[in-house]
């Protein structure tokens, strides 16, 4: 079989090809076709690394002296959605990135996007893990500064500063970890924090928690994401909120859950999660400008998943993944309808969107059914996500879970009224009916997110047998 | 076999009517043709699947127990109540739906919403249950969508109490779930026989407050009026008639079927003072203050749509008290209600389509121009009102009955003040909108076509026929009863027999109808007539013309109006619910300055993270 070390070789060679030829033709298929083939990579690798954890060699050179890789099914499943939806993704970008505007760089930096977000599934080294989360950090500032405008701009700087201290944290538990250890090997660290004294590991934990979970948008340190998010072009806000920070809180909660095991950071992480719906789902409420508004969604969905992951029950690991993959579709699908409503009316403002679903009448029935699932409407696949999530917090019981429960229900009554005053802005009367339907690429992209959130509740029986294993990947180090 | 072929047929309705949306603008009939023929075909397979009574059938599995449907007794009569209704609205759509283009998804949402109600009827379990219930919220939002502009506000606000009562359904369903263990009805049954007394209240409030906002029962009724009132004429009826008492159904399928009565009578310090008594009270406040606030609207649809929560409120009084006579009476009045209130708004909606208005202040005298619309809702106001011999009066008669011998003497004393409203507020409604002068603009208004008053006459027919014949509706109550685990009623074809007194309507109305008799010989024996201009008349010394007509029906009852003004206007609940909303919105914006724009700020954010994160950790054991 072809080796995973592709998943991060692919992408940044087709990022430095696509530079050096330097032709727009070239650039979108290298950064079609490079995803496409990784999907199928991870697709073909799936079966085995549901068996096992499967270890990968670089160059030859065994532990310790070699870089710990491995591919397990979590790695794979994330691997395949992060591939999945960057091929959706470029090619609604194909038609919404503008011509000539230094496109090739784009698809470059997006290709080298890549490589982070799959190095970081890979990873088995804490400072490796580092490397990847910079080069994930740094090539989101530029593409969220990519349209140049003040606001963009200014985003991109908050994001980067705030990013910047998320890193020194991160450097600080490494060496926390370094000097408990003697080894940058997440397996190795697990085995020395598990004698280390209490208070020196708690200290590792928290500095990596507020390290790594800057990019996975957990509260309090999610503050740069509403002025990120909003500002960068909308097929980049959908890469950041689609699976960004879904992997980024997965990176998070794996190594807090396997390297840091020595202390239960579960309840603080709760705590968070809980604390992250309620001031995203407020924050959102009444918010005027639909990229902002899905946004702040995002800061409460993740909280969302958190709060499953952090259950600590299998259920409850199984269900936050579940919740992931769909608010991947559906939060992709919001962000990339979004652009084209920006991009047809000039304005980020819902007010300015009146009738626009007369207009567009397909992008506009695509956003509701997101919306919905994103909701938890029945009978969309957001609604069995979120009763998994929650008959899995009900069945962990105790004064916390059922807070959270609370929450999550109290924020889903926010979070439909509006999602729904946007509905209704874009179904009242119109002023014009000419059609501004999107671009052919961009709605076969936004039609497949859509029918992954319609129809997904109908992948769940399918599903049932990998996820297991798959969330087995956020408790075991292998 | 048919169970499920009535289920499915909806949805096939909807996606069809996705497909035909191209051509709803170019030839409408097609569109209004498909929804009236899957409607009829609907409402045959639930005549066929009659023989299912009883028999359940599953679905796919989902988090471990699978879907499953079912007709009983109470579902079965629901289903045709819906069926029923549902065929009536959509033949009467053919004609007064005049621009399809106007309402592109009315038909659409209109197949899903009776997809959610027919399986949350037929559902025999609590997930399938719950699953219906959004469903059925979420097509009703998008129904009222299909409206007058100012209707999609009301809608958002509709929308509200529809979440807030699915989340918190949804608690109840994730808190049974955990407790009983199971998603089936007969598992939780035998579990709340024997629950805890903390876990039973628990379980029993976040179930039946949600069926209580959906019932629009006080003081959550607030959503209804404005989101029922602008409407589509048509759905209006529709909503009216049947979508608010689904959750009078859930209602009923609770607390006489899966938690069962005995479980429910525990929650109380004595046999008169219980959860029912809270229920009672709660039917006799929304019996009384909508229907006095119906009194004071001066747009007909507004007006029915008080009507819509106050008849609620009877239907829950009947059904609170837990006796034959009651729930029976509850039983009847959810079908009544519905006949007579679906004659009326397809009257209103006729004389709307004729004259452009249902603006109460505006129309008048329209008998004469619209004699069969006029037919049509005296017949409905008859039976609104509780008068014999429609079949309103049956229904308010066991109610009555059922509340005085049940010893709850003050709330049948509500129930009664609450029907001198409602007659007052018909006698507006018809006075306002049929007799009086006919303005000039409206000389030349007609009656509308055959395909519009067929429904009406229809209804005008059943309105009378079960009023005369209540046994007819009553045989499938007391089938019902037996399914609630209530003594059933003894029924006969003119009423009822010995439940402390008997109601034969056959003899009441033989008797209506001879006092008619005997006046209407008197008119033809007695006197001279002679037909004169309606001009040929005065009013208070003043002679008329058609310049200074006689102008009662403006702001009617204005006296009244300025009596109890305060009471209705700042109705305390509204202002409390208004002020809720206003604080959430507060909250809102307070909470969003969390997000300040400055470094600094997100900065020291990571600081007290770190510092609060350790505080946690450290006292974690």
């Amino acid at each position: 079989m072809v080796s995973p070390m592709l998943f991060i070789i692919a992408p940044l060679a087709a990022a430095f090809l696509m530079i050096f030829i330097n032709r727009r033709g070239a650039a979108l298929a290298l950064s079609l076709l490079t995803p496409a083939g990784l999907a199928i990579l991870g697709v073909s690798w799936l079966p085995a690394t549901l068996v096992r954890a499967q270890p990968i060699v670089v160059a030859s050179i065994k532990a310790p002296l070699g870089i710990p890789l491995s591919l397990d099914a979590l790695g794979a499943g994330m691997a395949i959605l992060v591939a999945v939806s960057s091929v959706l993704i470029v090619l609604y970008s194909s038609s919404y990135i503008h011509r000539g505007h230094h496109e090739v760089r784009y698809y470059a930096v997006v290709m080298i996007l890549l490589t982070s977000a799959f190095g970081l599934v890979l990873t088995r080294d804490i400072f490796n893990l580092f490397v990847f989360f910079e080069i994930l950090c740094i090539s989101s500032y530029i593409l969220v500064s990519w349209e140049q405008s003040g606001a963009a701009l200014e985003a991109s700087f908050k994001y980067m500063v705030l990013g910047s201290i998320g890193s020194t944290f991160l450097l600080v538990s490494i060496a926390l970890a370094y000097k408990a250890a003697g080894s940058l090997a997440m397996a190795d660290i697990a085995v020395a924090f598990d004698s280390a004294p209490r208070g020196y590991v708690i200290m590792a934990a928290v500095t990596f928690l507020f390290g790594v979970g800057v990019e996975a948008a957990i509260f309090p340190v999610n503050s740069w994401l509403p002025d990120a998010h909003s500002s960068a072009p909308s097929s980049i806000s959908a890469i950041l909120s689609g699976f960004v920070i879904e992997l980024a809180l997965v990176v998070t909660f794996r190594v807090l859950n396997t390297v840091f095991a020595a202390v239960d950071v579960l309840p603080l992480l709760q705590i968070i999660a809980i604390a992250g719906v309620l001031v995203g789902e407020f924050s959102a409420f009444g918010q005027k400008d639909l990229k902002r508004m899905l946004a702040y969604s995002s800061i409460s969905q993740i909280g969302i998943m958190l709060f499953a992951l952090s259950l600590g029950s299998t259920a409850g690991a199984q269900a936050g993944l579940s919740h992931l993959l769909m608010h991947a579709g559906a939060k992709s699908a919001l962000f990339l309808i979004a652009g084209y409503f920006i991009l047809r009316t000039g304005s980020r403002l819902i007010d300015d969107y009146t009738g626009l679903g007369y207009r567009m009448p397909v992008s506009a029935a695509l956003f509701g059914l997101a919306a919905l699932s994103l909701v938890g409407a029945p009978p969309l696949f957001g609604f069995f996500t979120k009763f998994q999530i929650l008959a899995a917090a009900a069945a962990t019981g105790g004064g916390l879970a059922w807070f959270g429960i609370a929450s999550i229900l109290s924020g889903t009554v926010l979070e439909a009224v509006y999602l729904f005053r946007v509905i209704r802005v874009l179904f009242a009367q119109p002023a014009e009916r000419s059609r501004v339907e999107m671009d052919l690429p961009a709605l076969v992209s936004v039609a497949l997110f859509t029918a992954l959130v319609v129809f997904g509740a109908l992948l769940l029986p399918s599903l049932s047998s990998m996820i297991g294993p798959i969330a087995d990947g956020l408790a075991t180090l292998h | 076999m048919y169970t499920q072929a009535l289920l499915a047929l909806p949805l096939v309705g909807f996606v069809v009517t996705i497909v035909l949306q191209g051509t709803a603008r170019r030839s409408p009939a097609i569109l209004k043709t498909w929804a009236l023929l899957a409607f009829v075909a609907m409402a045959a397979v639930a005549t066929l699947a009659f023989p299912e009574i009883g028999d359940t059938y599953t679905g796919p599995m989902v988090f471990g127990s699978s879907l499953s449907i079912g007709l009983t007794d109470l579902s079965w009569w629901f289903v045709m109540m819906i069926a029923g209704i549902t065929v009536l609205t959509s033949f009467f759509t053919l004609g007064a739906l005049r621009d399809t283009g106007t309402y592109p998804m009315y038909y659409g949402w209109l197949f899903l919403k009776v997809f959610g109600m027919l399986g949350l009827v037929m559902s025999r379990d609590l997930l399938t249950f719950f699953i219906m219930w959004e469903i059925m919220s979420w097509a009703t939002y998008f129904v009222m969508q299909q409206g007058k502009e100012e209707g999609r506000e009301a809608a958002l606000g509709y929308l509200v109490y529809a979440i807030v009562a699915g989340m918190v359904l949804l608690g109840g369903v994730l808190f049974i779930h955990q407790s009983a263990g199971s998603f089936e009805f007969a598992v939780i049954t035998a579990y709340m026989a024997k629950a805890e007394f903390g876990i039973l209240l628990a379980s029993v409030l976040l179930v039946l407050v949600p069926f209580l906002i959906e019932a629009a029962v006080y003081p959550a009724h607030g959503w209804l009026p404005s989101a029922y009132a602008s409407s589509e004429t048509s759905m209006t009826a529709y909503l009216s008639s049947i979508s608010t008492r689904m959750g009078l159904f859930g209602l009923i399928l609770f607390v006489f079927s899966v938690f069962g009565l005995k479980a429910i009578d525990r929650i109380g310090i004595s046999a008169h003072l219980n959860l029912r008594t809270i229920l009672l009270v709660l039917a006799a406040l929304t019996a009384v203050l909508p229907t006095y606030t119906a009194l004071f609207q001066h747009d007909a649809k507004r007006l029915l749509t008080w009507h819509s929560i106050g008849q609620g409120g009877y239907m829950l009084l009947g059904l609170a008290t837990a006796s034959t006579l009651g729930t029976a009476g509850g039983l009847m009045h959810i079908f009544n209600y519905m006949t007579y209130v679906a004659l009326i708004i397809f009257s209103i909606a006729a004389v709307e389509y004729r004259t452009g208005t249902t603006n109460l202040n505006k129309l008048g005298g329209l008998i004469v121009k619209q004699p069969v619309a006029f037919l049509g809702m005296l017949f409905g106001i008859i039976g609104l009102a509780g008068i014999p011999p429609m079949n309103g009066f049956v229904s308010k008669w066991f109610i009555y009955r059922s509340l005085i011998l049940g010893g709850y003497p003050f709330i049948a004393l509500a129930a009664f003040i609450a029907t001198v409203g409602t007659i007052m507020s018909v006698y507006k409604l018809i006075h306002n909108t049929f007799l009086g002068q006919l303005p000039e603009r409206y000389n030349d208004v007609k009656e509308v076509g055959l395909l519009m008053q067929l429904p009406i006459w229809i209804l005008m027919g059943v309105v009378f026929t079960t009023g005369v014949f209540p046994g007819l509706i009553l045989q499938w109550i007391a089938k019902i009863q037996v399914g609630m685990g209530i003594v059933p009623i003894a029924w006969t074809l003119g009423g009822v027999a010995r439940e402390a007194g008997d109601l034969n309507m056959m003899v009441v109305t033989a008797v209506f109808m001879a006092t008619f008799a005997v006046g209407a010989i008197i008119f033809f024996i007695g006197g001279k007539r002679r037909i004169v201009s309606q001009y040929d008349n005065y009013a208070a010394g003043h002679f008329l013309n058609k310049d200074v007509p006689y102008n009662f029906n403006y702001n009617f009852y204005s006296a009244f109006d300025h009596i109890f003004e305060k009471l209705y206007h700042d109705a305390p609940v509204q202002t409390a619910i208004r002020n809720l909303g206003r604080f959430v919105r507060m909250v809102a914006d307070y909470v969003r300055r969390f997000f300040t724009g400055q470094i600094n700020t997100y900065a020291a954010y990571y600081v007290a993270a770190v510092i609060i994160a350790l505080a946690i950790l450290k006292e974690i054991p």
